[in-house]
């Protein structure tokens, strides 16, 4: 038998090898280590929520909403008018000023002399 | 109603004995057809764990318009898969830390997988298959295993790895064709050198 021949013949067992193989066994107790693996899997309704918001995708949507919200109201308040100040008279401004007005409590007493 | 479609009813609605039930019926299916792919036996202990784990939590996503055997597959192809790429990260990882003065022993001598079913006379043979298995690409390599390891029809492989029947047998081809290649390359270096 030459090489190539017994190399043939190698690879061909080889091939072979696997046709009639046998189930392997599982341990034992699979279905107590699944559920003792169930029960650490099982979560909290925060931790739920904590790993929802804790993905990157999500924070990201999020903050990006959050930064968006905020520029939609500050142009929004940009362009409305701001408060208009009342306007005195010019009356108004002279009661108020004027220093013939009784403002104080010595002009009170001294009122009936002037 | 079949034994799947009950089985599913009940864990459906959260019956304990309904979940015993099914990992007694598929727990020997998933543990083999996850230790053909990651050929460690802890490590598809760890996967069939993980596999039961994802069917109770999901088994209301399970529409029925699949076999419950075939859903079951697809799972454990998927957490096998995504279990050696963790393993291969590790590795890599493992290689960095090599070069700063890690421990080299695991990577210069890769553990040998030893088929607790194969015959003891086939053996060495088994254990160069298993060895070629682990080179072949991702689709070929699940195509082989289920055909060849867990004797699944072609038929039942399209539905498994959602492809068309043709697609399975060009992908049987080429697994033969490329693991003669890599036990040829294997058997030619080791007479060589003899």
């Amino acid at each position: 038998m030459n090489k190539k021949e017994k190399i043939d013949d190698l690879i061909e067992q080889a091939l072979i090898s696997a046709d009639d193989i046998e189930r392997a066994v599982v341990k034992p107790f699979l279905l107590t280590r699944i559920n003792s693996r169930l029960n650490q899997s099982k979560e909290t309704i925060w931790e739920k929520a904590s790993r929802i918001i804790g993905k990157p995708s999500v924070a990201f949507s999020g903050l990006a909403m959050l930064i968006l919200i905020n520029v939609t109201v500050i142009i929004f308040n940009r362009s409305q008018p701001g408060p208009v100040a009342p306007e005195q008279s010019l009356q108004e401004n002279i009661d108020e000023f004027s220093y013939t007005a009784v403002s104080t409590l010595y002009d009170f007493e001294n009122s009936e002399q002037q | 109603m079949n034994q799947s479609e009950v089985l599913v009813d009940q864990l459906k609605q959260g019956n304990q004995s309904g979940f015993t039930a099914l990992v007694d019926l598929y727990q020997d299916m998933v543990y083999n057809t996850a230790l053909s792919i990651v050929q460690n036996k802890d490590d598809a202990d760890d996967i069939a764990q993980e596999v039961f784990v994802q069917v109770y939590l999901s088994v209301n996503t399970f529409k029925g318009e699949s076999k419950l055997s075939t859903w079951i597959y697809r799972i454990t192809i998927t957490k096998a898969l995504d279990h050696e790429k963790r393993k291969k990260r590790k590795k890599r990882l493992g290689f960095i830390q090599s070069l700063f003065g890690g421990d080299r022993e695991e990577r210069q001598h890769p553990v040998e997988f030893d088929h607790p079913g194969v015959q003891l006379e086939k053996k060495e043979s088994a254990s160069e298959l298993f060895k070629a298995l682990k080179k072949l690409p991702d689709k070929q390599r699940i195509a082989f295993t289920l055909q060849k390891l867990e004797g699944i029809s072609n038929h039942e492989i399209a539905e498994i790895m959602n492809t068309s029947l043709f697609a399975v047998e060009s992908l049987m081809g080429r697994a033969k064709i490329n693991l003669k290649k890599i036990l040829f390359n294997y058997y030619n270096e080791k007479i060589s050198d003899r």
